[in-house]
């Protein structure tokens, strides 16, 4: 793929690149919980917190 | 990589990234994911690519429409492919992983590559608009997914793509393997929508001991 060269480049969350694993499991677990759901304001706010606590913002 | 307590476990390897020349050929940002703590650790053996919509091509090409570029051209689509019975977005979500892999990949598509890499050292606040943005995109996705998908792997989910019953799913490029292993030549890729422009990697890193 030559997007490779000339792309910017972000690291993959859930597969570990961007932010340490706890925080990865909390992340995952709040988005499965959305899936059914879909509740936009809750989920933001969950995933609020779990960067709170895990050095995010 | 924290995980691993490299400064205790494993030798930096900023010797070999200066003498086998990888700081003048990797790409820059990618330089910048690979250290930890200032220091290389690791050598990615593979590189993936995560944010890739594959697509039937036979069903767009029978329905007159192109791949979407933008979530609105998504959902238009994709209001085409429920009216024909056709799944629009087929997805597996029985590893636990896969729901967390397509909102990252819509969370790069409404913040871009600053805003995103943001929300993982504090410079994006998850509070932002276009996170909120991300979980409507999200949301909305949820009336055009195949309903067994808590039942179904991402490769189990692809078979709708393969029986001309799906056409789209969002995946890694490692799904260009699986297509190959079931001798289906009839899908196409790009980026997801909102990301064209935009690599996310992910790679297989071997690091080498301290001992």
């Amino acid at each position: 793929m030559k997007d490779w060269s000339t792309d910017s480049i972000v690291p993959s969350f859930v597969h570990g690149a961007a932010a340490t694993e706890k925080w990865a499991t909390v992340y995952k677990d709040i988005l499965n919980t959305f899936a059914p759901k879909g509740d936009v304001a809750a989920t933001q706010a969950s995933l609020e917190q779990a960067a709170r606590e895990n050095g995010g913002a | 990589m924290e995980k691993y307590d490299p400064e205790q476990y494993l030798m930096p390897l900023d010797s070999l990234y200066e003498s086998a020349g990888f700081t003048k050929v990797f790409p820059k940002d990618l330089l910048t994911l690979l250290q930890y703590k200032g220091h290389y650790w690791g050598v990615p053996s593979s590189i993936h690519r995560a944010n890739v919509m594959w697509y039937n091509k036979k069903l767009f090409a029978d329905n007159n429409h192109q791949p979407p570029k933008s979530w609105d051209e998504f959902f238009r689509v994709a209001d085409v492919f429920k009216s024909k019975g056709i799944i629009p977005l087929v997805i597996g979500t029985k590893e636990g992983w896969e729901a967390g892999h397509t909102f990252e990949t819509i969370l790069i598509s409404t913040l871009g590559a600053d805003g995103y890499r943001g929300l993982w050292n504090g410079a994006t606040k998850w509070s932002d608009p276009k996170v909120t943005q991300a979980l409507d995109i999200f949301r909305r996705l949820s009336p055009y997914v195949n309903s067994d998908h808590s039942a179904l792997t991402w490769d189990q989910a692809l078979q709708y793509l393969v029986d001309n019953k799906g056409a789209m799913h969002i995946m890694g490029d490692w799904a260009d393997g699986w297509f190959t292993s079931k001798s289906f030549a009839g899908y196409g890729w790009q980026p997801v929508p909102g990301t064209a422009g935009i690599y996310a990697p992910l790679s297989s890193t071997p690091t080498f001991s301290r001992r």
